[in-house]
């Protein structure tokens, strides 16, 4: 695989355009991310460990089902929204068929303020959605990039050090650090695209 | 070429301009690359660079803000280096043997595969860029891994052609191997056969040269693999993800991971390398290792050869079947065999039939699915036998295509410049194609008459024995002759002369009709004023046959004029004079001066109802449209 699309040589695709065309790969990292997400999410809102696997799954299998007919309106956060809706459409429908057995709390309210977009709850989402997948993100990003680009990154871009200073105990020259820095930023930049509002 | 921001050297610089745009990434690829090359080691554009790009750039400032209260509160803003580098504790300043070795420096992995990882590297020496594959750090360390990947380099190497990467630099070092070749820019045909079906779906136009162009990348593919053939190399991973259409057309094969030399014909490398590559039954539990990550990906495009392990039937033909199964995906978008697992998938190629990709795209021409069926037959024996084979098919079949695209082309073209109305119908009868003169002479648009019943714009008066001529034409023989009046946008009806044929086997007529309106009119005006001449009046061939009578000649003899109308002029005779009247009727015509001198001559005529009475006729011979007639004037003699 030593093919690089022609448009740019350090960016593919957004992670959300790879997996819209079903690329393999990109489904696996995807849902490798979303899953863990919203397993964080969902226990976080007390759902015992058993009944958030099934609704993760749920809503997983109508994203792997729907995911080639979402158009990204070009609105901030239109694909947390519309997760966000497919995970209280899910919830809801959990919590017609099972009730309230087993919980202490109404947890369809949850559901309700879900769906709507200013609730406490929705706002919620959208900060722990676009926290999580950007951490996941960079961190997928030192696969592929060498160590050294990745530290050059952390430290000039995320911490705001100073470039000359690190170039000089990275040992490279600044020029240099500034090609690594700016090679990450953009795949990071073409890789959150369309799914974290920027 | 650009106007240099800092210009205190003689040296080239990149304009402040080009740095923008890099900086928003909208440089394109090779722009970028040249300017990525110079920022590296020009001090002097490093620090003239914008310094405060960063802080300016909403995604860095949003980014900084998210990941500083990842584990922090929100209301602290502040983000230290610590925080975020408690993120990365695994990243350190590393001088991994890369750097050490100076010239080949990675930068960007950009692929893994069964043993190895790819990464984008700069070559520091020739100050260019390069791709660089090294053993994954997973299995770096298992002997049989290492032997297989080295094993690789040297087949790629030993392969020169231009559709397999040059290899630059092998550097043998245990778990630390790695070699550097060429760097292949382009898109996968995967991504290219996708983009085509997705177009297919959504009824995009282009199809049809799109789909040549895949198709002549695969007939690229096929000679790369005959000459890998020739050389004595197997690939055995063909699929569209390995191979890669660079901008200006040129096709690679990559991940020569799994060739291996044929039996028998170790060719340039030795006995021993051939087991790292083709693990015979003893050593496949060393070989299922690196066997099973690749089959996992690609079972789709496997032979049954290979899906069964028979190791040892794996040949030439083993290709000729991943080459069928990439044609196959290019024509249809799906793999021969698809399934949620790879032993389903496995399964399926050993057990199932292929479902021909005629079933699965009815339009596709039947001489493509039997080329692409041609090296799907399970049996070897009866696959195309090589690869060179398969090509020489599919590039006749494109040839013959070519040809008869531009045959079609230019038959389309002549029929839209003729004058003639021309129409295409089919059995139910509908109209199939018209063409554009039914616009330019009768208003109509062509598009519009599809569907519609041929004789939908004619005169209804004029169509009582259409459906004779439908018979006529669906029993395969052609009809010609048949004049109609045909309506024209404004309302009027013009004359057309009609000719039609059919064509049995694509079951389908082609009708012409040629304008004769002017024509008509002319004999009309000549028939009316015939009509009002007071004597009875025939006009005749040189053969004597009638051409035209009066209304003053039909009511002398008592015929129908359409009962006369190509007949011979004896009818008009008594029986027993008919033959001494041809032969001065012949003298008459031949000699018009004979005519002309004689006057009057005295003949018998007879009725319809076989009245004899005696006539006088007076003969005149003229020339209309390069024919003699004759017009003989009839008096009855009281």
């Amino acid at each position: 695989m030593v093919h690089v699309e022609v448009m740019n040589l350090t960016t593919r695709l957004s992670l959300l355009e790879e997996v819209q065309q079903q690329s393999e790969l990109a489904w696996d990292e995807f849902s490798a991310i979303y899953s863990q997400l919203l397993q964080r999410w969902l226990a976080g809102e007390g759902l015992q460990s058993t009944d958030a696997d099934d609704i993760r799954q749920d809503v997983m299998l109508v994203v792997m089902n729907e995911i080639v007919h979402f158009q990204h309106s070009g609105r901030v956060g239109a694909f947390r929204c519309w997760l966000r809706r497919i995970l209280a459409n899910r919830l809801m429908r959990f919590f017609r068929a099972k009730g309230r057995s087993g919980y202490t709390n109404d947890l369809s309210i949850v559901a309700d303020e879900l769906f709507s977009d200013d609730s406490e709850v929705s706002r919620n989402w959208d900060l722990e959605h676009d926290r999580f997948i950007m951490m996941r993100l960079v961190e997928s990003l030192e696969s592929r990039f060498s160590h050294q680009s990745i530290l050059i990154f952390k430290r000039v871009v995320l911490a705001g050090e100073d470039a000359s200073l690190v170039a000089n105990e990275v040992g490279v020259t600044l020029g240099a650090l500034r090609v690594a820095q700016h090679r990450v930023l953009q795949a990071l930049k073409t890789l959150a695209d369309g799914l974290v509002a920027t | 070429m650009n106007k240099p921001h800092a210009p205190r050297d003689r040296q080239w610089h990149p304009s402040r301009q080009e740095y923008h745009l890099w900086l928003r990434g909208q440089l394109d690829g090779s722009r970028q690359q040249v300017l990525e090359d110079h920022l590296r080691s020009c001090e002097a554009c490093a620090v003239a660079l914008p310094q405060d790009r960063l802080e300016e750039d909403p995604f860095v400032a949003n980014l900084r803000s998210l990941l500083a209260c990842a584990d922090k509160p929100t209301n602290d803003e502040s983000v230290t280096s610590e925080a975020c580098l408690s993120m990365a504790d695994s990243a350190e300043i590393t001088t991994d043997q890369f750097v050490a070795r100076k010239r080949w420096h990675p930068e960007l992995l950009i692929g893994t595969g069964g043993v190895g990882e790819v990464w984008i590297a700069v070559d520091t020496k020739l100050n260019r860029t390069v791709a660089l594959k090294k053993l994954r750090r997973e299995t770096a360390h298992i002997e049989s891994a290492q032997r297989r990947f080295l094993n690789e380099a040297r087949i790629t190497a030993r392969l020169n052609h231009p559709g397999i990467v040059s290899v630059f630099d092998l550097v043998e070092d245990g778990s630390h191997s790695f070699y550097v070749m060429t760097l292949v820019r382009g898109q996968s045909l995967k991504s290219r056969l996708t983009q085509y079906h997705r177009q297919v779906q959504s009824n995009q136009g282009g199809r049809e040269r799109e789909l040549l162009a895949l198709l002549r990348h695969w007939i690229a593919v096929a000679r790369t693999i005959a000459f890998a053939h020739s050389q004595y190399v197997l690939h055995r991973d063909l699929k569209s993800e390995n191979i890669v259409v660079g901008q200006f057309g040129q096709v690679t094969v990559l991940d020569w991971g799994l060739a291996k030399p044929m039996e028998g014909f170790a060719h340039g490398a030795k006995q021993g390398d051939d087991s790292a590559a083709s693990p015979t039954n003893k050593d496949r539990s060393a070989g299922s290792i690196t066997l099973q990550g690749a089959r996992i990906g690609t079972p789709s495009f496997m032979a049954p050869e290979q899906a069964e392990g028979r190791s040892g039937d794996v040949d030439p033909r083993t290709d000729v079947w991943g080459l069928a199964a990439v044609l196959y995906e290019i024509l249809t978008g799906v793999a021969p065999f698809v399934g949620s697992n790879a032993d389903d998938v496995m399964d399926a190629v050993i057990h199932q039939p292929v479902v021909a990709p005629l079933d699965l795209v009815p339009d596709l021409p039947t001489a493509l699915n039997e080329i692409c069926m041609g090296g799907l037959r399970k049996e070897r024996h009866r696959r195309f036998q090589t690869a060179a084979e398969f090509a020489d098919q599919l590039e006749s079949w494109m040839a013959t295509q070519t040809s008869r695209r531009i045959a079609d082309t230019a038959r389309q073209s002549l029929f839209e410049m003729s004058d003639d109305l021309m129409m295409v119908f089919d059995h139910r009868p509908a109209v199939l194609w018209a063409n554009s003169a039914w616009q330019r002479s009768l208003g109509w648009d062509p598009n519009a008459l599809v569907g519609q019943r041929p004789n939908a714009m004619v005169h209804p008066d004029d169509t009582a024995d259409d459906d004779e001529v439908f018979e006529v034409l669906y029993r395969g023989e052609t009809a010609s002759g048949m004049k109609r009046r045909t309506l024209s946008h404004d309302g009027q009806y013009r004359w057309h002369s009609w000719t039609a044929t059919p064509i049995l086997e694509e079951g389908i007529v082609c009708t012409i009709g040629r304008d004769i309106d002017a024509e008509i009119k002319r004999q009309r005006e000549y028939e009316s004023l015939l009509n009002a001449f007071p004597e009875a009046m025939v006009v005749m061939s040189r053969e004597q046959t009638i051409r035209f009578v009066n209304v003053q000649l039909t009511e002398l003899f008592g015929h129908e004029a359409s009962a006369l109308i190509d007949q011979s002029v004896s009818v008009l005779w008594p029986e027993r004079l008919r033959a001494a009247y041809a032969a001065r009727f012949m003298r008459y015509i031949r000699e018009r001066a004979v005519s002309a001198r004689d006057g009057n001559h005295r003949f018998f005529g007879v009725r319809k109802d076989g009245e004899r009475f005696p006539l006088t006729i007076r003969f005149s011979t003229t020339q209309v449209d390069e024919e003699w007639l004759t017009v003989a004037t009839i008096r009855r003699i009281e």
